[in-house]
This record gives structure tokens, C-alpha cells and sequence, in this order.
């Protein structure tokens, strides 16, 4: 039963652009650049921006905008590595340039975050499994950190002939994270990423475009203690591991690791009517990663000595289209992934690598959005995501494995009042479990199992629902449009389940306000 | 339709990868007991309980041998274990040791290891029964001026400590991620002799130092009274009541050196040791604030430059000055490391100290005011009506770890 109303909805959505709806007075000049900015960058990322000389072909209308943007939230039902409190402040602005004579195309973003997030447990490198990397400082004791974020993205594309267009993406991110509590961590890691690439026109509506691109990070923590923590009574609190699987980890670790990330990889993208109403795209992506962590005092000595390494190969496939029509247009997305990663830890008696970690994630994702300029709902949207997640701790034949889909849909009012545009929107959303699978193999009296892997599995084999609203004014200040925002977030586990053992823990919510203003 | 393919695809790509899965890397131990001396050799090496400890995770597993003295260890994690055989029979008077450190298990592999056992014959003489070494949890205050040695008399009978040693001995611990740090086991055997950076020794013509049974004496790095003034007073220790004090500072400008007056007091109500030897150019006798490895040595050993031999790695271009103690004159010795893990660093003999003792078994314990000390034999005490300690030769089994010192704790204790 479930399935068929599932069912039923998708294939209303396929319907909706072409049903006919009509309400002229509600038209709002405001709310159409506005769409329209949003809608493009919202294309560049899902569709343009995988190969960035595909800005050549698409030429998209001269937009920016800045984005300041505040939220702060709370509640226990959050991943137990992750946070129990939230407040940041972002601020982002981007642009899409074109000049008509030029053969040059431009894209830019910089964006900035600065924020706090309490409570974080079991984890002194903050943001950790990345391409599902088993490899992070950790420790009992939880802690509060202060966060900064620095992102700038710059594309330019330039048409060589009528055939050709070469272009380069670069992407440079600093993160700066500091613990503010003992064991005090100030970590730095600097992301930096390199895109060229090139759009080859096979015929009037058909390009490939080909796309190297680099990826290079470093991240370097900084521990200290400004107070005393090791008398008996803290025992377990303060003392630093350096995890390597679901059980495996290094222990009394006294010294610095610097992580270091090479990721290559390729694209190869086809597009159909990259500039028109009737756009089909597909795409298919493969990078293989090395992530290393080496001791930083023999790294500047030797170059050598590496604690443990992690290798990762992921695939991505997606497929985009769009159909424009008179008053409406559709967007659909399809991504699929899959990621696999192993982990390789440096035994310090037999001087050898141990294979000993497995991951595997496969997740794919549906979304589509239709817009409707005259119409009193003015955007829809419905999604689907797939995940299923397998991680392997060989060493301790220690094995966690779940299946989950996310669903969500959207839909979003509006009226007029004089020259404003007033709008509401709810994006509810449930995710469900359908499968799950935690065997501690021998790993039952591990720190690893009774202080995160219970708790993670606990966390990630959850349903639980969620209601994005917002409540929103779009207007006009000095012939520049505007929009305000007030954002209310709910995610609650169904029936509250009590997931981490406390009575608050079924739940987690955030609210925020943002101003927006296009050029 | 196009949804349901998807969806299908998904499914059947999920199928594959869950079945597409590595083997795990769990290994088995086969732990054969022999007897290292043959004229002991009638021990039934049946039913002993053997102790694989993971030096990671610390996680315990035990086995009983069977008919054979094999005992199998059918699932173990991967990883480097150290095991351990410990019997205490006093109605017998037997205590059997056996150790064997740093034990990999490989995957899909059984590890075959001989641990040879050795008899030893309790000695119910002074033994060490307390080292505070790694410093105070207050703030700073006390920092390593605190720390102190308890020797305590095992036997039935009073026991004179004048003109006996105590010495430290030279090496490293087995800190986590040290660049420079190895087992000095890896250039200088440990069979014969035992290597000292610093050796004291307790004054007296012969009768000036008795010790009661039951009863300890202190010598303390400074008779001072650290709770004092101190807002972390629980952590700190009143080493007021020591029988002795280590003060080398006249000693070292007596030589036309500098001691370290700063960290090294002078209580002129507390007798000082004789300052026997201290490496160069250290200024000041501290035991190792990471993991003591300490000896009670007997009274008629001369230490002389003849005793002296130089200790050099590749990973450091220092030369190390150690004095050699022969290992026969030690009377008891400590051997306590960083952690679980370090068993590779051991500084002693197993005739003296068949395994090692740690204060916290993921380290750490760097100013935490812990200490070590030796546990009560309970039997023994009962059928002796008084304190009689563990004296297995193997701090494994002798040694607690406690978290704030106790000197003189025994002394209120009766049977």
C-alpha cells in the first residue's frame, strides 16, 4: 500500500508541469528574478559545475547575490560524534558573469562561516569519516568547539572555436576548527582542488565534455591540555586515541599526526540543448583517494612513517533534465553512488600494514522540482534517497551495516501584498530503516563499541521524521530585490524512541533568519 | 516505470557489494608451558591458567593447558598480545612465573609460542613495597619533588638496611610515538647485569637502620610536607615522616658540579643518603617520570669506574654513562613501564621481575599523583598473622596501581 501511494505521488510530480494552472494577478516581477537566480545556480551545481566548460555552452544570465544567513539549534537527537548544540553564522555570495561579445564565461563564490557547536563526544578531530575514512583522534571527554569556514570557488571558461571550450575550476577551502575545552585541539586543514576541463560539440544540440580534476587537502591538528587531567579518577577521560576501524585504534598517543589527501580523478559529461528548455545531461565521475597519517615529527625529518593509510574509490552516475514550458519548468535528478574505501593500520611490533578496514557505501538519490511562475503554489518538489552503509572491522570481525531511504517533498504558497511577495513553504520528510545489522564480533568490551558504536548504530538505524518550514518576504531595496527568511527545522524519531539513553533525546530542532539580496 | 528500474538497480547493486566481503583477520594461539629448570621438571604443567592480555584494547583472554601444557587460544583479534602465568601456592611454598611479551597474532594464522616457566624461591627479606614516581595532580605544585621509594621488610625477623642500594635504572619506557625511543635490551644484554643512571646508598655502620617486620622505611627525594599550602592537598603527599632524603647537591659541587637546588632540598632533620654515582650530566636523582624500573641492591658491592659502560643508539648521538649492577646482587626490583603496550622496554631480568606493572594500561598517568604498590599476600598473612606481601618476582602479579600515595599503608594492618 505504501509503495503504490509512493508510486502515485511520483508520478504526479511527473504530471504537475503539465497541467494548466493560471492566476496572472499573483504574478510578482520580484519573485521572478528571484526564481530565476535561484533556479540557475541551482542547475550550475546540480548539472553545470561537474564540468566547468559547459559555462561556454550554457551562458546563463548575469547574476549574484549576497546571502547572510544565522541558526542556531539543540535538541539530543543528533549523531553522537556530531553536535548537541549549533549556532553559526554564514555569509555567501556568488555570480555567474557572461559578457555577450566575450568568449569567456565566469563563475565565483566565496563563502564564510564562523560558529560554535557544543557537546561534540568521542571525537577531537571534528570532522571525521570522510569518504567513509575510519581515521580520527578521539576521547572521552566531550568538548565545545569554535568553527570557521573560508570557501572560494572560481570557474572560467573560454570558447575556442565553434567546436571547442577549455576551462579551469579551482576550489580552495580552510577550515579551521578549535576545541575550546581540554584536551584543546586548534586544527587547520586546507582543501584545495583543480578542475580543467574541456566541451567538445559533437553536433547542434549534443556535447561531451572530458574533466581532470586534483584534489589535495592537509589537515594538521595542534593538542595541548592547559590543565592537569590525569589523575586516577579521570582515568579514561582524557586519554587520546587515534581510532583505525570498529575496535582497532591507537593508543597513549602522544604525538601529532598530519593527515594528508590526494584524490585525482575524471568526468566524462554529455549534454543535449545545454542553454534551451529542453536540457538532458548525463554524467559519470570516478576519483580514487589516498588518505595518510604520519607522525609529524618523522614526516619533517624522513618523509616516512606513516601510522595509517586509507584508500577509496568512488563511482557517481547522474543523470539531469529540464523542461522548460510556458508557465512552468521541471528539473529532475538522479544521482547514484557508490564509494569504497579500505583501511590500512601500521603494526608497531611486526613493522607491517594490516589491511583491516572495509566501507562501503551505496546510496542513490531522486529529486524533482517544478516551478510555476502564476500559480498560488508556486514550487513543488519531491525526493527519494537510498543509502545503505557497510563498514568492516576486520581485526575484530566487527561488522555494521543498514539500509535507509529518505523521503521528502516540499511545496511552497505565496501570495501578493501590493508590490511584496509573501511566501510559505514545508518540506516534511521521513526517513526509515529498513534493514540493520551490528555484530560486535570480538570487539564487545572495546572502548570502540561501548563508547561509539553502539551509540552510532543506535543513532543511524533510527526512523525518524522532519519538517523544514519557512516563512519568507520578497521585496525590492533601491531596484535590488530581496528576500527575508525565517526558518523553523524538527527532526523527531518516530513514536519517541529515546535513542541515547536521555529523555530529550528524540528530537533536535533549529530555527534561523536569513537575508538574501540579488544584483 | 524508470523509478522501479532504478530502485531495482539499486537493490541488486546493494546484493552484490554485501556479498562481495573479505575475510576477517582473526587469529588463534597455541601456548606451550615448559619448565626452565629441568630439576623441576616433575611439575604437572596440566590445568594452568594462561593470560593473553591485548596490549591495545587490554582485553583478557584465558586458557587452561591441557595433558600436554598447551593451552589454545581458538579467537583472537589480530594484534600484539603478552602473556602471562602466574602460581602462588605458599602451603607449598611454590611460586611459578612465566612470561612472554609482545606476542602478534596474524590473521588466519595460529601463533605458536613457548613460555618457559621458572620456579622461584620466595626470599623473606626487604622488598620494594611502594614507588611514587610520575607527580603530583595539583596544579603543578608539587611537580616530581614528591616522589619516594618504600622498602619493606617481607620476613618474620628485624632486618638492617645500612649500606644497602637503590638504584634507577637507564631507559626508555615505551611512550607512544617517541622518534628516538628503544628498548635498551636492543644494545646492552639485561642477563648478568642491570644498568643504573643513578645509585644511592643507605648510611649506617650496620645497626643504625632497623626495619621491623611489617614495617617499611622511606627515602624520600625531598622530606617535605607537599600538602602544605597546597589547594590540592588530597593529591599531594606529607613526605615529613622519611627516614631518609636524596639530596645530591653538595655532593655534585663537592665535584665542582651544579646541583639542582631548585628541585632538590636539603631537610636537615632527615638523614641524607650517600650519593653513590649519577650519570652525567643530569643534576639531580629523579626516578623515571614515565616508568620506574628501581633495584635493592645488597651491601657488598663496590661501584667503581671500572663498573661503567657506555650506552649509544642510532637514534641519538649521545653517549650514556651507565654504572652495571651484577644482576645476582640485586636483592628485589621493580619493573614499571608507560603502558600495556611497552613490554618490549623492559629494564630487568625476568629472574627478578618476570613481568611489569603499569599505572594506567593506555598510559597517561604523567602528574596524576598514582602510585605503585605492592599487594598484600592475603593467605600468607592470615596463616602468618601478619603482613606478608606478594613475592612472585613479577610486578604483574605483586603490583597494584593506586590512586594517590599511600606510604606506610601496611602499618595499621593486622592479621
Amino acid at each position: 500500500m505504501k509503495e503504490k501511494v509512493i508510486l502515485s505521488v511520483l508520478i504526479s510530480m511527473f504530471m504537475f508541469p503539465y497541467m494548466s494552472w493560471s492566476d496572472d494577478t499573483l504574478y510578482c516581477e520580484v519573485e521572478s528574478v528571484i526564481q530565476h537566480v535561484d533556479l540557475t545556480l541551482y542547475r550550475y551545481h546540480n548539472v553545470y559545475s561537474k564540468s566547468p566548460s559547459l559555462l561556454s555552452l550554457w551562458r546563463p544570465t548575469n547574476r549574484s547575490y549576497f546571502d547572510f544567513d544565522y541558526n542556531g539549534g539543540k535538541g539530543g537527537f543528533f549523531h553522537p560524534q556530531s553536535y548537541q548544540k549549533i549556532w553559526m553564522l554564514n555569509f555567501k555570495t556568488e555570480s555567474l558573469y557572461h559578457k555577450s561579445e566575450s568568449p569567456w564565461s565566469f563563475y565565483g563564490q566565496f563563502a564564510y562561516s564562523n560558529g560554535r557547536v557544543d557537546s561534540v563526544r568521542y571525537n577531537l578531530s571534528y570532522d571525521i569519516e570522510l569518504n567513509g575514512s575510519p581515521y580520527y583522534y578521539f576521547m572521552k571527554k566531550a568538548g565545545d568547539w569554535n568553527l570557521q569556514y573560508y570557501y572560494f570557488d572560481a570557474a572560467a571558461s573560454r570558447v575556442i572555436n565553434r567546436k571547442l571550450a577549455l576551462a579551469f575550476n579551482i576550489k580552495y577551502k580552510g577550515k579551521q576548527f578549535f576545541r575550546l575545552i581540554d584536551t584543546r585541539n586548534s586544527q587547520t586543514k586546507l582543501e584545495t582542488e583543480l578542475k580543467l576541463g574541456a566541451t567538445y560539440t559533437v553536433n547542434k544540440g549534443n556535447s561531451i565534455s572530458v574533466t581532470a580534476q586534483y584534489e589535495y587537502d592537509k589537515m594538521e591538528p595542534s593538542l595541548s591540555n592547559k590543565f592537569q587531567h590525569s589523575s586516577a579518577s579521570e582515568k579514561l577521560l582524557y586519554n587520546i586515541y587515534l581510532n583505525a576501524g570498529m575496535g582497532t585504534y591507537f593508543k597513549a598517543v602522544t604525538y601529532i599526526c598530519v593527515t594528508t589527501y590526494l584524490v585525482p580523478g575524471v568526468s566524462v559529461q554529455w549534454i543535449s540543448n545545454p542553454s534551451s528548455n529542453h536540457m538532458n545531461s548525463l554524467s559519470y565521475s570516478c576519483r580514487s583517494g589516498k588518505e595518510e597519517w604520519k607522525n609529524k615529527a618523522i614526516y619533517s625529518a624522513e618523509k616516512e612513517n606513516i601510522y595509517s593509510k586509507y584508500e577509496f574509490q568512488d563511482h557517481t552516475v547522474s543523470f539531469a533534465t529540464k523542461r522548460g514550458l510556458t508557465k512552468s519548468t521541471f528539473d529532475g535528478l538522479f544521482d547514484a553512488q557508490i564509494l569504497q574505501g579500505k583501511g590500512f593500520k601500521f603494526n608497531d611490533t611486526s613493522k607491517k600494514y594490516t589491511q583491516n578496514y572495509n566501507f562501503t557505501n551505496i546510496n542513490a538519490e531522486f529529486q524533482t522540482l517544478v516551478t510555476r511562475k502564476e500559480s498560488l503554489f508556486d514550487q513543488m518538489s519531491l525526493g527519494v534517497k537510498l543509502d545503505f552503509t557497510k563498514k568492516r572491522d576486520k581485526s575484530y570481525a566487527c561488522s555494521m551495516e543498514y539500509v535507509n531511504a529518505l523521503f521528502n517533498v516540499g511545496i511552497r504558497a505565496h501570495m501578493n501584498i501590493k508590490d511584496k511577495y509573501l511566501y510559505v513553504s514545508l518540506h516534511p520528510g521521513y526517513c526509515h530503516n529498513f534493514s540493520k545489522e551490528y555484530d560486535e564480533g570480538i570487539a564487545g568490551d572495546n572502548i570502540y563499541t561501548n563508547w561509539i558504536g553502539n551509540p552510532v548504530y543506535e543513532f543511524v538505524s533510527t526512523n525518524w521524521y522532519c519538517m523544514d518550514a519557512k516563512i519568507g518576504l520578497r521585496s525590492v531595496i533601491d531596484k535590488f530585490p530581496v528576500d527575508f527568511q525565517l526558518n523553523y527545522f524538527l527532526k523527531k524519531t518516530t513514536g519517541g524512541q529515546d535513542v541515547l539513553g536521555d529523555k530529550t533525546a528524540d528530537h533536535f530542532t533549529r530555527m534561523g533568519c536569513k537575508f538574501k539580496i540579488y544584483f | 516505470m524508470k523509478n522501479l528500474v532504478l530502485l531495482a538497480t539499486f537493490i541488486f547493486s546493494v546484493c552484490f557489494y554485501a556479498c562481495n566481503d573479505d575475510d576477517d583477520l582473526l587469529g588463534s594461539a597455541s601456548i606451550q608451558l615448559s619448565v626452565e629448570d629441568d630439576s623441576k621438571s616433575d611439575i604437572d604443567l596440566e590445568g594452568i591458567e594462561v593470560k593473553l592480555t591485548n596490549v591495545i584494547d587490554n582485553t583478557e583472554s584465558v586458557a587452561k593447558t591441557n595433558t600436554d601444557g598447551v593451552a589454545f587460544f581458538e579467537v583472537l583479534a589480530a594484534g600484539t598480545y603478552n602473556a602471562l602465568v602466574s602460581i602462588n601456592e605458599p602451603e607449598k611454598n611454590l611460586i611459578i612465573n612465566g612470561t612472554r611479551n609482545d606476542i602478534v597474532i596474524v590473521s588466519e594464522e595460529t601463533a605458536t609460542v613457548d613460555v618457559e616457566l621458572s620456579v622461584v624461591n620466595p626470599k623473606a627479606g626487604l622488598v620494594i613495597k611502594e614507588i611514587y614516581s610520575v607527580g603530583a595532580n595539583d596544579g603543578y605544585k608539587s611537580l616530581f619533588k614528591d616522589q619516594f621509594i618504600e622498602i619493606f621488610n617481607n620476613s618474620g625477623e628485624t632486618l638492617h638496611a645500612d649500606g644497602m642500594y637503590v638504584a634507577n635504572l637507564y631507559g626508555n619506557t615505551g611512550t607512544a610515538g617517541s622518534t628516538t625511543d628503544e628498548p635498551i635490551t636492543n644494545v646492552l644484554s639485561v642477563d648478568d647485569y642491570v644498568y643504573a643512571d643513578f645509585i644511592d646508598r643507605i648510611p649506617g655502620g650496620g645497626a643504625d637502620y632497623p626495619v621491623e617486620p611489617g614495617k617499611s622505611i622511606i627515602i624520600a627525594l625531598n622530606a617535605m610536607n607537599f600538602k602544605e599550602d597546597n589547594p590540592a592537598a588530597e593529591f599531594a603527599v606529607d613526605n615529613t615522616g622519611a627516614d631518609l632524603e636524596r639530596y645530591s647537591v653538595k655532593w655534585l659541587e663537592d665535584k665542582g658540579l651544579m646541583g639542582n637546588s631548585w628541585f632538590d632540598f636539603d631537610n636537615p632533620e632527615v638523614p641524607n643518603m650517600t650519593n653513590v654515582y649519577m650519570m652525567a650530566p643530569q643534576n639531580l636523582w629523579l626516578f623515571n617520570s614515565y616508568g620506574t624500573a628501581a633495584v635493592l641492591v645488597e651491601k657488598d658491592v663496590e661501584f667503581n669506574d671500572s663498573g661503567i659502560v657506555d650506552y649509544e643508539t642510532d637514534k641519538s648521538s649521545s653517549v650514556y654513562k651507565l654504572m652495571r649492577i651484577p644482576v645476582e646482587k640485586v636483592i628485589d626490583g621493580v619493573e614499571i613501564l608507560e603502558n600495556s603496550k611497552s613490554g618490549a622496554f623492559k629494564r630487568l631480568p625476568k629472574k627478578i621481575d618476570a613481568g611489569f606493572s603499569y599505572l594506567k594500561a593506555d598510559g597517561g598517568a604523567f602528574y596524576s599523583s598514582m602510585s605503585s604498590r605492592r599487594k598484600i599476600d592475603e593467605e600468607s598473612s592470615k596463616a602468618l598473622k601478619r603482613v606478608v606481601l606478594l613475592d612472585s618476582n613479577n610486578s604483574a602479579v605483586d603490583f597494584e596501581s593506586i590512586d594517590v600515595p599511600s606510604p606506610r599503608s601496611y602499618d595499621d594492618v593486622k592479621y
